[in-house]
């Protein structure tokens, strides 16, 4: 109920503005009381006077603070592909809309909930400049997550309080899980033993097919003619020679109340497969909520990876049998199957 | 200057003021607050030598000990503000050098505050004042420079790992920026101190003085004052002649200088020092003017001298109330607040017919004296005869066991005059010409006053007037020595006249039967001359002496009377009296029934209909500024658009709302899609809509 509340009062579009205390703000109110009480205890008139005084930091602190936050702006962060539990850089463009008098001590990060973010700073923004700064967000873990906009900060000019606006502008962040390094990479050289290679799509010279575009395709690879007669964007697909082909077969079914065995196989999955992808391999994911089919390079990465961000983890009473990875992976058969299980 | 270095410097600044406000109160010794500074002072170069942990470490438990030292002084001395204070300077001089990132900083604001606040409480001085401009500015100065060192710290120490040595460097070099401090700063500072002090003088003036407070008088220490209790040694005011703390401050059109004001008679001498013994005192009548006589009866007070006296707070107590020779009344102004408090002021008078004041101690004192200046006809004195009462003859000519040679002395004086106030005369006469003023002469401890009349014939006031009453009473003639005030320099900045310690004076006066108590001073003038020094010194005196009377009446005596006096001046209601002592200070029932009248007279119920209604109002509008205001597309009053602003309010209320980045159109098929049946409607509406505002038949 309290988050609520707060979400209403300080964090709609009708009070976009949240004013907290810091350590000294917090220290500096405790005196003024402190001081109030004395005073009018003991009438002492300078004591009124000290008490003026504090009570003017306070106030001119809000004013400023406000006044400090007016007519600067920050551009919406977009394209995040973070990694859960690796700070994320991101260059945030900050403007100040003002005419005469600069902005000091600005704080700016995006908003998005349950991660951790550390500001950009920026000590001093001209009036009509703008200016870049960096940020770093950690997220905690994969998954799915509601950015629900821009923060500008400041604690000018007092470091008493710390006055943020907040800058409206949903979108969503997809986290990939963790790349964990595979255990087991000696299975692999098994590869290598292969009596024949089958021709199979990859990076080659030779015409190998068509498909349809996938997010992570090079759009230069689109066919423009047959797209258009066709009605959909589809690409060339070239043959590559003695490319192995790999399934990463994740069981993503949880073997005990606790799902942190499940997380951990599927960051080893990940792992797996950017392991095999960049080794050339092509590499197809199947798991027992779905999969992606094979494919090689830097847009297969993607797509494996952001399946493994929203794949589920299913309860550990779950009936559902393995046997749906085998059926997925036969889409592609003859690619080996490596089974991640938790 | 790099930024470091002038951070450093303003926090100086600040912890200087800090100190000084404590060092000016008189409390403590110089070394305390001087050896604070000097650590200070050291700390801005040497701070680096104090980054270690072990040194850190160190301190602490030197400051920990130091408490538990300070607190056993404390308890063994009874005196816990006294030492809390020194403690409080302590842990600032050892803050000072361990200066090292921004929240180090802060405490040391905090220190220094903490300072201000004890300099609150044992420094009302001027000094006080003085200082409280300097440091509001460097405090708001070194505030900002510190939220700037965050800032600073911040970005230099992202990704760092503690203890990393180029961390540490990288810091070190954005600390020696100078580029920081730039025009828009200045600024920005400029305004922000202006408004400080702005809303520190507002809210110092409209905070009501209510409360427990409210019964506190605003004291101060009470000034040590020999010559004014019921027991004076001989040789006392000299200790005090070239002290020029200024006593009491007098405005009366009538007054010239030099002012003589009269304080409390003595009447015993036992060889040493002077007694009162007619210390028996009775409350005075006040009448419903709040005036109380000397004399018996309220005849009303004609021809008389009204002297407005704003007297600081002597110590002791009760408080001996001065006027010119010869106070007949006396008046306090009038305050309706004041039968709330406590302890009330009330006038007695002694035997002697001397006035004195109780009431609460260490304040000061404003009231009205009135006085007669007899205007005595030498002639009438001459034949007022010596038929005295016998308890005055009893009271004032008794003498302790004198030297032969004294009584000789006064035998020889009087010769050849037949009447005591030629007598007086002879021995006034005597004394300007055979002895001198002289503030430094010594006449030991056996019998100082003989040793003044026989032998070394030099002294001060109380001399000469000890020896006029003794000689006066060998000839059996009634006499007393009066203790007050003579002198005075008139000060033009504050329009009053001013009386310093060193203006305290003493003469005689001689009962004449039927004339009653007459003033000689047998002190030669020369007194006068000697304690004045014109010249530029003396006008700085004088303007910081008015500098200071303002700060001690409309800041450190600034009390709800005052402020109710603001009030009825603002609504006219009350003649503005700042110039005049007392009016400055009186509040009667009629003001504050007036103030009332007219207080409820205002149209309180548009007050609080505004008060209600403002905040939602003010709301209302700063969202309405806020919001930019969405161009509409189209003339409004085109049926077809009229017809598409219908149909997108109906889907609106179904839960079906267009995203910024729809077409028109996309959104109908996209609506459409889900609700076959209106498809045709949708299209045929969103096409006549987009041909009525881009395709305009003209």
């Amino acid at each position: 109920m309290a988050n609520r509340l707060e979400d209403f009062v300080w964090r709609s579009d009708f009070f976009p503005r949240k004013l907290s205390f810091t350590k000294e703000g917090k220290a500096l109110v405790a005196i003024s009381i402190g001081l109030g009480i004395a005073a009018v205890n003991t009438g002492n008139n300078l004591l009124y006077l000290v008490f003026g005084i504090s009570l003017a930091l306070i106030i001119i602190s809000g004013l400023l603070s406000e006044a400090n936050l007016r007519g600067v702006l920050v551009k919406p962060v977009s394209g995040l592909r973070p990694i859960a539990g690796q700070p994320l850089s991101a260059v945030l463009t900050v403007t100040s809309n003002r005419t005469r008098f600069p902005a000091f001590s600005i704080e700016a990060w995006p908003l998005v909930e349950k991660a951790n973010s550390t500001p950009g700073r920026i000590l001093d923004l001209s009036p009509g400049t703008t200016v870049e700064t960096a940020c770093s967000l950690v997220f905690p873990k994969r998954g799915l997550y509601q950015m629900k906009g821009m923060v500008v900060a400041t604690e000018f000019p007092f470091s008493f309080f710390k006055k943020s606006l907040i800058i409206s502008s949903k979108s969503t962040v997809l986290v990939y899980p963790r790349l964990k390094k595979p255990a087991f990479t000696g299975a692999l050289v098994g590869f290598e033993g292969e009596d024949e290679s089958r021709p199979v799509a990859g990076r080659g010279v030779e015409f190998f097919g068509v498909r349809d575009f996938r997010q992570g395709d090079n759009p230069r690879r689109v066919l423009h003619r047959l797209s258009a007669s066709k009605q959909v964007p589809v690409v060339r697909e070239d043959e590559q020679l003695g490319v192995q082909s790999a399934w990463v077969a994740l069981v993503n079914r949880a073997t005990t109340k606790d799902e942190a065995d499940v997380e951990d196989a599927i960051e080893r999955a990940a792992g797996l497969a950017v392991y095999l992808i960049n080794q050339g391999r092509m590499v197809g994911l199947s798991t027992m909520s779905g999969g992606v089919p094979p494919g090689t390079g830097e847009g297969q990465v993607i797509r494996i990876l952001d399946f493994l961000a929203t794949v589920p983890v299913l309860p550990a009473n779950d009936k559902s049998p393995e046997s749906i990875i085998d059926s997925f992976a036969a889409q592609a058969p003859g690619a080996k199957l490596l089974w991640v299980r938790p | 200057m790099t930024f470091d270095r002038l951070h450093r410097i303003v926090t100086l600044g600040v912890i200087a003021c800090g100190l000084g406000a404590l060092h000016f109160s008189g409390e403590f010794p110089i070394w305390v607050s001087l050896s604070a500074f000097l650590v200070s002072v050291a700390g801005v170069k040497l701070h680096p030598w104090f980054k270690a942990n072990w040194i850190i470490r160190a301190a602490g438990v030197v400051t920990a000990i130091a408490g538990i030292a300070f607190l056993w002084l404390a308890i063994s001395d009874e005196d816990y503000l006294y030492w809390a204070i020194i403690f409080a300077i302590f842990l600032g001089a050892v803050k000072s050098l361990m200066l090292r990132n921004d929240a180090d900083f802060m405490q040391m604001y905090a220190l220094t505050f903490l300072h201000v606040m004890a300099a609150a409480v044992v420094n009302p001085g001027i000094s006080f004042g003085v200082l409280m401009f300097p440091y509001v500015i460097l405090l708001v100065l070194g505030l900002q420079l510190t939220n700037l060192r965050k800032g600073i710290q911040g970005q230099a120490l992202e990704g760092a790992k503690t203890g990393d040595l180029q961390t540490e460097r990288r810091l070190n070099l954005a600390l020696a920026r100078r580029d920081l401090i730039h025009g828009g700063f200045i600024s920005v500072t400029v305004g922000v101190t202006l408004s400080v002090f702005l809303i520190s003088l507002v809210f110092f003036f409209i905070f009501p003085r209510l409360g427990f407070g409210f019964f506190a008088q605003q004291s101060r220490r009470g000034m040590a004052m020999t010559g004014f209790s019921d027991q004076v040694n001989l040789g006392d005011f000299g200790n005090i002649a070239e002290d020029l703390q200024v006593v009491m401050r007098v405005k009366s059109p009538n007054a010239r200088l030099p002012l003589r004001m009269r304080g409390q008679s003595l009447d015993f001498y036992d060889g040493k020092s002077w007694k009162k013994t007619t210390h028996r005192r009775r409350p005075m009548v006040v009448d419903s003017d709040g005036i109380a006589r000397v004399g018996r009866g309220l005849d009303p007070l004609e021809g008389v001298v009204a002297q407005e006296i704003y007297l600081e707070p002597l110590a002791g107590s009760p408080r001996v109330l001065f006027g010119m020779s010869t106070p007949v009344a006396y008046q306090r102004p009038p305050n309706a607040l004041e039968a709330l408090r406590p302890k009330k002021w009330r006038f007695f008078r002694d035997l002697a017919g001397d006035v004195v004041l109780t009431g609460p101690d260490a304040v000061s004192i404003v009231y009205t004296a009135y006085s007669e200046v007899p205007d005595f006809n030498p002639q009438a004195l001459r034949v007022a005869g010596n038929h005295y009462d016998e308890r005055l003859l009893e009271l004032y000519t008794e003498l302790p066991p004198l030297n032969p040679l004294v009584e000789q002395l006064a035998s020889d004086v009087a010769a050849g005059q037949n009447n005591p106030y030629d007598i007086a005369q002879a021995i006034v006469s005597f004394f300007h010409k055979e002895f001198s003023y002289s503030l430094n002469s010594s006449h030991g401890d056996y019998d100082p006053l003989a040793d003044f009349l026989l032998n070394n014939r030099e002294g001060h006031c109380e001399y000469f007037a000890s020896g006029m009453v003794i000689l006066l009473r060998q000839l059996g003639i009634p006499v007393r020595i009066v203790n007050g005030f003579a002198g005075g320099i008139y000060n033009e900045y504050g329009d009053y006249f001013a009386l310093r310690k060193s203006d305290a004076h003493s003469w005689v006066e001689v009962y004449f039967p039927d004339n009653g108590w007459v003033t000689f001073d047998p002190t030669p003038p020369a007194f006068l001359t000697s304690r004045t020094s014109p010249g530029l010194l003396a006008s700085l005196m004088e303007a910081m002496d008015a500098v200071q009377l303002a700060w001690y009446r409309w800041v450190v005596e600034y009390n709800l009377e005052k402020q109710i006096s603001f009030l009825s001046a603002l609504f006219s209601l009350k003649k503005d009296n700042e110039n005049s002592f007392t009016g400055a200070n009186s509040l009667t029932r009629n003001d504050i029934r007036q103030l009332w009248y007219r207080l409820k007279a205002l149209p309180w119920g548009y007050f609080g209909l505004a008060l209600l209604l403002i905040p939602p109002l003010g709301i209302v509008f700063v969202r309405l500024l806020r919001t930019p205001k969405k161009k509409k597309l189209g003339d409004q009053r085109d049926p077809a658009v009229k017809a598409y602003n219908q149909l997108r309010r109906e889907l609106k209320s179904k839960g079906y709302i267009k995203a910024p980045t729809e077409t028109q159109l996309d959104f109908a098929k996209r609506v459409g899609a889900e609700n076959p049946e209106l498809y045709d409607h949708l299209m045929t509406t969103t096409w006549a809509y987009l041909e009525a505002v881009f395709n305009p038949k003209s």
